[in-house]
């Protein structure tokens, strides 16, 4: 498929921005919080202030360092059906994400803290959903606080299949969640190969990495598993108040994070991962599903595909607050707007209210939006077949196409087959109880629980993981 | 100027966000006297240091809280506003000093450990201290040794936790666990927020009050203290 895209910066405003970026890392700098790191970055060129922690980055060595990044991602599911491999131009791919606490929950639609059955359940829905293509887990509230981390992404491995998008709470965890993966691929060499989850740390805007996350970039690489160098920059918060602002802040922290990556980590590949947020002026509160959002979301997804190759990791499938018709909207035009600006992976399927909860109703909904907006960036091909000159010639005028050879050749591809938004009449509709999309989702998932089964672990594999997880909660709960 | 004149000009400017006279906004205004100019001139003219307080700089606060609470204003102006106040009681804190003026109140702020999230925290104790409290700022990542040890150590009437992250909010049911077992649990008034903090978390938690932004937070506060 060869993909189409949207230009929401002209030439000029890519390379304007571009230019501030440099400007930024090359004048104000990254304060990167670990000691070893900084001499690391010294030796790979950067220039490093030790006493304010301050390093910079010049046009060269950026330009350097963008050069040495691999540009394909493989991110590994349990077999490789289920495997993807991010670059720019290829395929889209979406997925849940992780870090929320609260659940709504599937039978009564109750909003309320989330469990580790609840993470089970949506890991269920999870491989089952054809569109889905990553998973990442809730932090349930009834495991140990210091360890959630390590007991749901265990619960994802156990009852699921995908790419997991992990978020170890410090670099203690990670090194168990790291031999718990070693433990279900079986070794070392296949994690390197398809790792089956990456992991995320952060650039904390403004131009700020910590100490913690520093480790578990480099723990991460020494087991060749990516990192998703997250950027989570927000509007007139810790990005300026303006969208070209916080456009080159942004560009100018994923470059940064390349930069570091490619001096800590060599070889390892990373995507260019965004979360751009929008601060609203009267509460503070942080927004994701804004049409700044949308804005924000597309233009780096321009930028990190025309100027870098990079592949970009885009939480275009967010929504703020809970209500379905508003996070419907939200998702769809962001989503859409992202993969036309050449976005590779999609996030926030089954994330509502700002990302701080998970609904299963909502993922199966996400589930069909992000079917919708593959068809619509597959968009057309035009050949001589397909322009059906002989068709028109048959049929004439006053005839009918439907029961032309040409129709019978191409309409199982042409068009996008709902499984979830209704096409019945409204008689129809109302015959059959008259029922919403919650409704109807609410439905759809229930259903997929009692008829899904996921092939469980081999047994040694699951004894290995319930012996990692008891270990760390000995070491690590609190 | 008359005193009127002046308290008047003090309680506008804090409204405008009129730190001193180079404030930016607005533009028009660039190089007449701020807030703490004025604050300087009222002090030059011997006028009451809690005239100045209560007559001049509060009310401007408080309308500017108003402002906020309708929409008109955001937060940006809320902070500019709360800067230039800051500004005027700068000017005064000397006098205050010798003029033995009590704070209403005394408070220790800070962000839960493990999270760096800092602007709601500093906008709240800005809020705090235009409505005439002493704030202690505790920083952000605060780890619970350092809530336990304000508590302990400066006669607080009042602890405010903050947290913006799913993943810290339980640091602050932490916290309140760790001041009951002090014994320190009665001494003190806890009051939590922050985006994923609800009236039911705090509840929860065993937390005093709860608020959803810093101007209803020093309302709240008042209630508990049983201020008026």
């Amino acid at each position: 498929m060869t993909r189409k895209y949207f230009k929401f910066l002209s030439d000029e405003e890519m390379q304007k921005i571009h230019e501030s970026s440099l400007r930024i890392l090359e004048n104000v700098g990254m304060l990167v919080d670990h000691e070893r790191a900084r001499q690391m970055l010294h030796d790979g060129g950067a220039k490093v202030d030790f006493k304010s922690k301050r390093v910079k980055f010049t046009p060269d060595l950026v330009t350097k360092c963008l050069q040495r990044v691999p540009r394909t991602v493989i991110y590994g599911g349990r077999t490789p059906e289920n495997d993807m491999v991010l670059k720019t131009g290829g395929e889209l791919y979406a997925r849940g994400n992780s870090g929320q606490t609260s659940y709504v929950d599937l039978e009564t639609g109750e909003y309320r803290g989330g469990k580790l059955e609840d993470v089970k359940q949506f890991a269920i829905l999870m491989d089952a959903l054809p569109n889905i293509n990553g998973v990442g887990p809730l932090h349930p509230g009834d495991v140990p606080t210091t360890t959630a981390d390590i007991h749901s992404l265990r619960a994802l491995l156990e009852n699921q299949r995908k790419h997991i998008n992990n978020q170890a709470f410090g670099v203690k965890n990670l090194k168990y969640e790291l031999e718990m993966i070693v433990a279900v691929q079986g070794s070392r060499e296949e994690v390197k190969k398809r790792p089956l989850f990456h992991n995320i740390v952060c650039v904390v805007s403004p131009l700020y990495v910590s100490e913690e996350d520093v480790d578990m970039l480099m723990l991460a690489g020494e087991y060749g598993i990516p990192s998703g160098f997250a950027d989570m920059i927000n509007v007139a918060a810790t990005g300026p108040a303006t969208l070209a602002g916080t456009l080159a802040l942004g560009n100018a922290e994923m470059l940064g994070a390349a930069c570091l990556n490619n001096i800590l980590c060599p070889g390892k590949p990373q995507t260019y991962f965004l979360e751009p947020g929008v601060t609203d002026m009267s509460t503070g509160a942080l927004m994701l599903g804004t049409p700044e959002n949308v804005i924000l979301c597309s233009a780096l997804a321009q930028l990190a595909n025309t100027l870098y190759q990079l592949p970009v990791e885009t939480a275009a499938m967010a929504s703020d607050w809970t209500i379905t018709e508003e996070a419907v909207l939200q998702k769809g035009m962001n989503g859409l707007m992202a993969a036309y600006h050449g976005a590779s992976f999609i996030f926030g399927c089954g994330s509502i209210d700002t990302f701080m909860a998970q609904s299963p109703v909502q993922l199966v909904i996400d589930d069909e939006i992000v079917g919708m907006i593959r068809r619509v960036i597959r968009g057309l091909e035009v050949d001589e077949d397909r322009l059906g000159l002989a068709a028109v010639q048959r049929v004439g005028p006053q005839g009918t196409f439907i029961t032309d050879p040409h129709t019978r050749k191409y309409m199982r591809g042409e068009y996008f087959q709902p499984k979830l938004f209704n096409r019945d009449p409204r008689t129809v509709w109302l015959s059959k109880g008259s029922k919403n999309l919650e409704q109807r989702a609410r439905e759809k998932a229930l259903r997929i629980l009692q008829e899904h089964k996921v092939e469980p672990l081999d047994s040694h594999v699951l004894k290995e993981l319930d012996l990692l997880a008891k270990k760390a909660d000995q070491e690590l709960a609190k | 100027m008359t005193a009127g004149e002046l308290l008047n000009k003090i309680m506008s400017n804090v409204i405008e966000g009129r730190e001193d006279k180079n404030a930016p906004f607005p533009e028009e205004k660039v190089g007449e006297p701020g807030v703490k100019e004025l604050t300087q001139q009222a002090v030059k003219q011997g006028m009451d240091v809690n005239e100045i307080i209560n007559k001049g700089l509060l009310p401007g606060m408080k309308v500017v809280g108003e402002k906020f609470e309708t929409g008109e204003y955001f937060l940006p102006d809320l902070l500019i506003a709360a800067k230039s106040l800051q500004a005027g009681m700068e000017v005064l804190k000397p006098l205050i000093v010798k003029s033995k003026v009590k704070p209403l109140g005394k408070a220790a702020i800070g962000t839960v450990k493990g999270d760096m999230h800092d602007m709601g925290k500093t906008l709240v104790k800005l809020m705090f201290e235009g409505a005439g409290f002493e704030v202690i700022d505790l920083g952000i990542d605060v780890p619970r040794e350092k809530f336990i040890n304000v508590v302990k150590e400066e006669e607080v009437q009042l602890l405010g936790m903050s947290s913006l992250l799913t993943t810290t909010m339980l640091e602050m049911g932490a916290v309140i666990d760790c001041l009951k077992e002090e014994g320190l649990r009665g001494k003190v008034k806890v009051m939590v927020g922050g985006a994923p903090v609800t009236e039911e978390f705090a509840e929860k938690i065993g937390a005093d009050g709860y608020a959803i932004d810093a101007v209803r937070a020093v309302a709240r506060a008042k209630e508990l203290l049983a201020m008026k």
